[in-house]
């Protein structure tokens, strides 16, 4: 099963957001996937063991796992483009 | 939900209000929820540094809305200040700390761990969506007003 990391500067208030978007997202289209919620900084050691990050801060460049940027799913401006990216990078 | 467990007090509503910059209205905010008793003293500090480096500016279609927040640790009990700005101040956008958004609505969040939070983020989210709803809140008179508003489409 494929591995979606949900990150944000807490790892609480927006990641939170997003997640419960994508899990709405993911049921919709019938993906399976598990879903991993944590804060920017607990991810330095980890983050290359995702398929993809989505992520409402920026994401150190030594991450080389693909990031979506999730501020889309939150003003809900552009936010076609993001599943598209999320869908695309789980290829 | 009674009022022992109002999340928005109106003494924590600033209408109209006017700063200087961000660090101003983020003050403000910090010290209304302080005195309400919403926040811990090292809320102010806490708050401060992480829209510095984790910045919430979120640019709606035609209006800038920021909801600065840190962690749970800082916070006493859930709540929100609001601030409704006479003149927009800048922030960063939140995952693309380059570029700028001109803020009129701030929703400050002092969150609690617990799962009560996801519904409330969630519904927050959903509000942001509807920027109709949200328009309406620049338009009202008195901070009672603003707080019931804001206590019945988010919660």
């Amino acid at each position: 099963m494929k591995k979606v990391l949900v990150i944000c500067g807490t790892g609480v208030a927006t990641s939170t957001m997003v997640i419960n978007k994508l899990k709405e997202f993911f049921a919709e289209k019938q993906i399976d996937v598990q879903l991993y919620q944590s804060k920017v900084s607990d991810i330095l050691s980890t983050g290359n063991d995702y398929d993809v990050i989505i992520s409402t801060t920026v994401v150190p460049p030594s991450i080389k796992t693909k990031v979506v940027n999730a501020v889309p799913l939150l003003t809900g401006i552009g936010k076609e483009k993001v599943f598209n990216d999320i869908l695309e990078a789980l290829k | 939900m009674n009022s022992i467990e109002k999340i928005i007090h109106e003494n924590c509503v600033l209408l109209n209000v006017e700063a200087y910059d961000q660090h101003d209205i983020l003050s403000q905010l910090s010290d209304a929820l302080y005195k309400q008793g919403f926040v811990k003293d090292t809320f102010k500090h806490a708050v401060l540094e992480r829209e510095a480096e984790f910045p919430t500016g979120l640019p709606l279609v035609s209006i800038g809305v920021a909801i600065p927040h840190t962690d749970a640790y800082h916070v006493a009990r859930t709540g929100i200040g609001v601030a409704i700005l006479k003149k927009p101040v800048e922030f960063s956008v939140m995952g693309s700390p380059d570029d700028k958004v001109h803020v009129s609505i701030i929703l400050m969040l002092a969150m609690n761990d617990g799962k009560k939070q996801i519904e409330l983020l969630q519904r927050l989210m959903e509000f942001f969506q509807k920027e109709e709803k949200l328009l309406v809140l620049k338009d009202m008179k008195n901070e009672k007003e603003i707080a019931a508003y804001l206590e019945t489409e988010i919660f």
